[in-house]
Parts: C-alpha cells; structure tokens; sequence
C-alpha cells in the first residue's frame, strides 16, 4: 500500500491527497497517516513553505498559506526509484 | 492476574486528545496519585477502585501516536505494557479519526496484553455522518468494542467491565492481529529462528522480530547485545531488506482499511461536502482550466473596470495638477529645475502613483482568491502544464503574481524550496504579461488595430504566456539538467473570506510595491528626463535621440522609426513609459492633437504588430532587473534571461514584418 502511494507520485506531477485515496480505495484520513508516517522515514519530504526565514518583508508571505506539499524524500529515491 | 490477593491492573492508552483522561477521572475519581515516571521527566498517573469487591489499579499510560519509540511518551507507553505486563489495556479511540487511531491499535495488538477498545466520541463522529458499527468492529477486531460518549459519562462503566472480563478470561482472548506483508512472511521467519532463545524476558520474540524489520534503534540494539557474535547474520539479512518498514507498515494499513471497509458506514455520494463538489469542477484538467480563465477574466474585468476611471482620475488631479503647480509655484527659478521636477520626478512618480488603484484592486481580488481557498487549486491545476518545465504549482503561484507584477513575481519564487526550480522560474518571471505591458497593449491597439483590436490584444497577450513555456522548457533541458519533481498536494477547505486578513496583505503588498518600486522610479525618471533634455534642451538633439538614431537599423528591420525604438528603450525603466515617451516624440498635445491623432497614421498594421509584440517580450523594466539580481544573487542567470529576451522579442519582431512583407499583409 505504501509502495504504491510512493510508486504513484512519483509517476506524475501533483496528485491531491483525495485523490490518492480515492486511487487506493481509502480515506484521505488514512492516507494523511501515511504521508506523516513516510515523512518521518524518510520517504517524502514536506516542502517547505515561508517558514525557512527568508520571507520578512516579503510582498507575497501571505500567499505562502499554501497548502501542504510533499515530495520524494531521500530514503525514497535511494532506494525504491534510483537503485531498483 | 497480575496482581495480587483479587487486584487488577488496566492499563488505559490512547493518542492525546481523545478523551483519555476523562475516562481515567470517571474511572478513578479522587482516587488518583500523580508521580513522574521512573528515570523520566513524564508525569505518571495511577488511581484506584473497588469494582465488584475486585481491587483495580489504573495506571493512564502517556497519549501516544505509535509505538516506535519516536519520543519519551511513546517508550513509556511501550515499556511499561511490555513489562509492567498489566492484565489488560484499555486502548481508548476518537471515532471521529478512527483510521489514525486504529494505528496504534494495530501495534498494541502485537503486544501480549489482552485489548479492549472504547470507541470514545460516537457522537461527534455521528455529526460528521460518520456511522460506525460497533458490533461489527467487535467482530471484525476479535477484541470487545464499547460505544462511549465519556464526556457524557457514556459507556465509561461497560468499558470497566469488559476489562474485568477480559482480565479474568485470559484464554477466551484472540484477537485478529495485523500480519506483515505476504512478500516479507518469510524474511520475518528467518530473522525469528535466528533470534529466537535469546530474546531477553519478556520480549514476544514475533514482535522484536517484527521491530528490527522496521528498523526500531532501541530493539536493534537491545538484540546487537543479547545477541553478540550471532547478530551479524540479522544485521546483514536487516540491510538487505532495508525497506521492510514499508511492508510492514502496509501490512497495518491494510488491516486499518479492512477493519474501516467492514464497520465504517460513511456520508452516501449524496451527502458529499461542499469542497469535494466544488473540487470535482475546480480540479477537473477540463473544467478546471476553464474555470481557472474565468476567474482570471473576472479579475482583470474588475481590475480594469474599477481601476482605470481611478487612474485617469489621478491622472488628471494628481500628476497634471501637480506639474501645473510646481511650474507656478516655481515660475522664477531655473528652467531645468522646473523641467526636471514636473516633466521628470512628477511624471514619473506621479505615473506609479496613478496606478495605485489598479494594483490596490487586483491585490484585493487576488486576496479573495487565495483567502477563498481557491489559488491552491489554481495551482493544481496549472501544475500539469508546468509540469514539462521541471515546475510545479507553486511556480504557478508566484509566476501568477506576475499578471500584477513582475517584481512580486520574482519575489514570489521565496516559497519554492528547490533551488533549481527557484531560479527557473525566476528566469521566466518576466514573461508574466504584467499589468504595465497589459496597459500598453490595450491603449495601442485601438489606436493601431480599430475593430480588430480585442482579438489581436488576446493573441499578444498569449504570445508571452506560449514563450514563457517554450523558454522554461528549454532552460529546464539544457541549462538546468532536467530536474523533475512530484508532489502530493493537501487542498484545504474551502472557507467564506476574511475581509481583515486580506486587507492586512494588501496593506503590506502595497506598502511594498511604494517602497520598491518606488525609490527606482525616482532615480531613473530624473535619469530620463536629463537624457531627453541635455545637450541642447531639445529632444531631437538629445543624447536619447543619438542613442535611438543608433538603434534605427534594427528598427528598420521591423518596419518602425527612431522614436519607436526609444519607445521601446524607456520601457525597460517601467513599461508604462512607452506610451508618455510615443506622446512626447510624436509630438502628442501640440495644437491639441491626441496620441491616437499623432500616431494613428504612423506604422503599417504589420509593423504595428511587430512592436507590440515586442513590446510584450522585450527585457523586463529596472525594477524587476534589480529583484531578479537580488533574488538570484547572480548577475549571469540575470543577464541570461535579459539576454534571451531581447534576442526573442526582436527576433519574434523581425519575423513578424518581414513575414508579413513576403505575403503581402498588412504592409
């Protein structure tokens, strides 16, 4: 299961966690759990939005309210799509 | 029975904020004790009861998410049901969020200790639409499944009892646990007869086989020393299946899906909410797109609409007053003086000043639009035509910032965290058609085009956006070696907007436009004038007009004199100057006549075509030239896509003349 959310994203650009659900017949709950549980091992990574320091005085800090993002973390690319 | 002369330990887990503590209170009452645990930090809570003329102690285990061992909480959690070995543990849940909680269930279940579950706040789930079959999750777990509303006091008793129950009946306990993935059944089997004898008490030898797969630090160490000479074969199979997590995990997942497929009922497709409606339309690669136009039309409708009787109206009142007073006011001091505070800093920065309206209007409409929810799906669906470039949504986000204004534009590049993406689109930014060059297009082509203004004026305005694609396609595949990324987006709910929020952003983007783009106004408007003024005070003599008799061969080219090349050079200071600088050298007020009077009959369609096109893609104003440095901290990519610019929009120019001149139209 976690393996084929890993393999989905990255096929494609952005999908939206209801749609993830929906591809793995289940909750955005339950995947929301598993992006927090990949995240924490290392296979994706939550972008970084305004929160990196450089944004004082930045015109546009309010649009970083954007949602949260995640990305192919290292672990990932190491060792699911790099190596085999 | 754990304890000792008819007593009974339960030991109450669950993930903070579920209801917990209240259960243990109603529980226990006054009879409670606080202490910290054991060599911890951690406030440990035990209290007492008397059930039946059976002793009960309550020990409130920290609210854990998991237990991985991840922070002190989650090590008590799985320490002290490891060995403290209570006679059950009562797993309390939020069935509201039973998928996240069930997770920490999967893992309690590989533990010894006999589970009962409290399916605590079934009525705020029942609000959600939420309905949950207990009974069938009984029977789907193997363990008792008590319905409660502890706050209500709901269930707390049924719960004591089905402890009680469980702890006296041991035997009678099976639960159906979560297995590891079929594909990793066997590796888990090896590592058990290689550990197995000398897992320390008391471990459960499936479950420390288990733990090393996922790669738990403390159970790898525990088992490196009690294992010692006999550790490098599991070390060496544990390296080969380095992301055995993964199946073990899924195996849990799975099981959650199971558990949630058979007793979950959820909302019916009718009782969808608002957001996944709204989303099927406004994430749709079709409707989405379209949808994403007409907000877009919507905006600049209002931008324009409301904005523009207010710049002519500053226009009037402002900066013509404002020359008309400075020339009274100073009627007996030097003619340069004069000159340079009305023609130059007034026009100038009276210019910007004019604008304010627009700008003001089209932040607050870009407010609405975020604050709405809604830029995230814009974003979403701009993602898949970013995609190709090597960006993705949040490019969209701030090269959208560049319908307003290029400077933001690039500023806007702060939130994309990959550097190669960053300086991508910092290098296109300039292809956003800005508001300025927005401007420009719409005052010119009715003077040059009449009737057919509104079609050509669509086409230059997606002349840019087609570059803009083509140009970040080019520079991801050969000058930034074709990075790709993929993301997960979470798309938030929609919401009614906040008014004094989006007045906030505003406010501070405002503030920021004056003060940027302000001061740089000033320095090169008194700039433009001394070069349109000095030597002799005429234009025609002026350094100006040297530079763009120097530029007349190019100009040639594209069918468009000298005071059309200057056009074109002053935009790069704003690009709004084109059009007081085309005023000026053609003469425009002298003897009443208009700029459309003046310049109407100047240019072949053709070669009218040829410079709004590259008015639209020639090299971005000062302004946002300073941002990109700063933003780049790098004068070569800055002058990369300076560079590239100005080679497409004369170019696309050039082409554009001649093309028509060996057809035969428009010339």
């Amino acid at each position: 299961m976690l393996e084929q959310l890993l393999a989905r994203i990255s096929q494609k650009g952005a999908v939206s966690l209801a749609e993830l659900a929906r591809e793995l017949d289940t909750s955005p709950a339950l995947v929301e759990s598993m992006l927090a549980d990949l995240e924490r091992r290392g296979y994706l990574e939550l972008v970084e939005s305004c929160a990196t320091g450089h944004c004082a005085g930045c015109s546009v800090k309010n649009s970083c309210q954007t949602p949260r993002m995640w990305t192919v973390g290292r672990r990932a690319k190491r060792n699911l799509f790099v190596e085999g | 029975m754990n304890g000792q002369g008819g007593a009974i330990t339960i030991a109450l887990t669950g993930q903070p904020n579920v209801g917990k503590s209240t259960v243990f209170n109603v529980l226990t009452g006054l009879n409670q004790y606080v202490s910290n645990w054991p060599g911890k930090t951690c406030e440990q809570r035990i209290g007492s009861l008397n059930h039946n003329g059976l002793e009960i102690q309550v020990v409130d285990l920290p609210g854990t998410y998991s237990l991985t061992a991840n922070s002190v909480e989650e090590q008590i959690a799985r320490d002290y049901i490891i060995q403290g070995q209570p006679d059950v543990v009562a797993a309390v849940v939020d069935a509201a969020s039973l998928e996240r909680n069930l997770y920490l269930l999967a893992e309690l279940l590989s533990l010894p200790s006999p589970l009962v579950l409290g399916l605590n706040r079934l009525d705020v789930a029942e609000k959600q639409g939420l309905h949950i079959e207990a009974h069938v999750l009984e029977a789907a777990l193997g363990i008792p499944v008590i319905p409660m509303v502890a706050s209500k006091g709901q269930g707390v008793r049924e719960l004591l009892e089905a402890c009680v129950l469980v702890a006296c009946n041991p035997h009678e306990y099976l639960p159906n646990r979560p297995e590891i993935r079929a594909d990793h059944k066997a590796v888990m089997q090896e590592i058990s007869t290689l550990i197995s004898g000398r897992v320390p008490e008391p471990y459960p030898k499936d479950w420390v086989a288990s733990k090393l797969l996922e790669g738990d630090e403390e159970v790898g160490r525990m088992m490196q020393s009690s294992l010692e000479e006999r550790w490098q074969p599991v070390h060496d199979i544990l390296l080969q299946h380095e992301d055995a997590f993964l199946a073990v995990a899924s195996g849990r997942y799975e099981w959650i899906g199971r558990m949630v497929r058979a007793a979950v009922v959820r909302p019916k497709p009718g009782q969808v909410t608002v957001t996944d409606r709204l989303d099927r339309y406004a994430t749709h690669p079709v409707w989405g797109l379209l949808i994403l136009l007409c907000a877009l039309g919507i905006l600049f409708f209002f931008t324009y609409a409301l904005g523009s009787p207010l710049q002519a109206w500053l226009e009037l009142n402002v900066v013509q007053a404002g020359a008309v007073w400075v020339s009274t006011l100073l009627a007996a001091g030097p003619d340069w003086l004069v000159g340079m505070l009305s023609q130059g800093v007034i026009a100038g920065v009276g210019t910007v000043l004019t604008l304010l309206p627009i700008l003001v209007i089209f932040f607050i409409g870009l407010g609405v639009l975020e604050d709405l929810g809604y830029m995230a799906r814009a974003a979403y669906v701009m993602d898949r035509f970013m995609h190709p470039m090597g960006l993705h949504g949040k490019s969209f986000l701030a090269l959208f910032l560049g319908f307003g204004c290029n400077v933001p534009a690039v500023m806007g590049t702060r939130i994309i965290e990959s550097p190669k993406a960053r300086l991508l689109t910092i290098l296109v930014a300039p292809l956003a058609p800005c508001t300025a060059r927005l401007t420009v297009v719409a005052l010119l082509s009715p003077i040059f085009f009449g009737p057919n203004a509104w079609w050509i004026s669509l086409l230059l305005i997606a002349l840019p956006m087609g570059v803009l694609l083509l140009m970040g396609k080019g520079l991801h595949e050969f000058a930034l070696g074709g990075e790709h990324t993929a993301f997960i987006m979470e798309l938030p709910l929609y919401q009614l907007p906040n008014f004094k929020e989006i007045g906030k952003g505003v406010w501070q983007r405002t503030l920021d436009f004056l003060q940027g783009a302000g001061t740089i106004i000033l320095v090169v408007s008194v700039i433009m004038w001394a070069l349109s003024h000095f030597p002799g005070g005429e234009i025609e003599e002026s350094f100006l007009a040297v530079i763009g008799r120097a530029l007349a061969p190019v100009g040639n080219w594209m069918g468009l004199d000298w005071q059309m090349m200057v056009a074109l050079l002053t935009s790069f200071v704003r690009k709004e100057n084109t059009i007081p600088t085309l005023a000026v050298l053609y003469g425009a007020g002298q003897d009443g006549a208009s700029l459309a009077q003046v310049l109407g009959g100047q240019l072949v369609p053709a070669a009218a075509l040829a410079f709004l096109a590259v008015q639209v893609l020639f090299v971005p104003c000062v302004a946002t030239v300073a941002a990109m440095v700063e933003e780049t901290k790098s004068w070569r990519w800055t002058m990369l896509s300076v560079g590239l610019l100005l080679v497409i929009s004369l170019s696309v120019g050039v082409g554009i003349y001649q093309g028509a001149r060996l057809l035969g139209v428009g010339v």
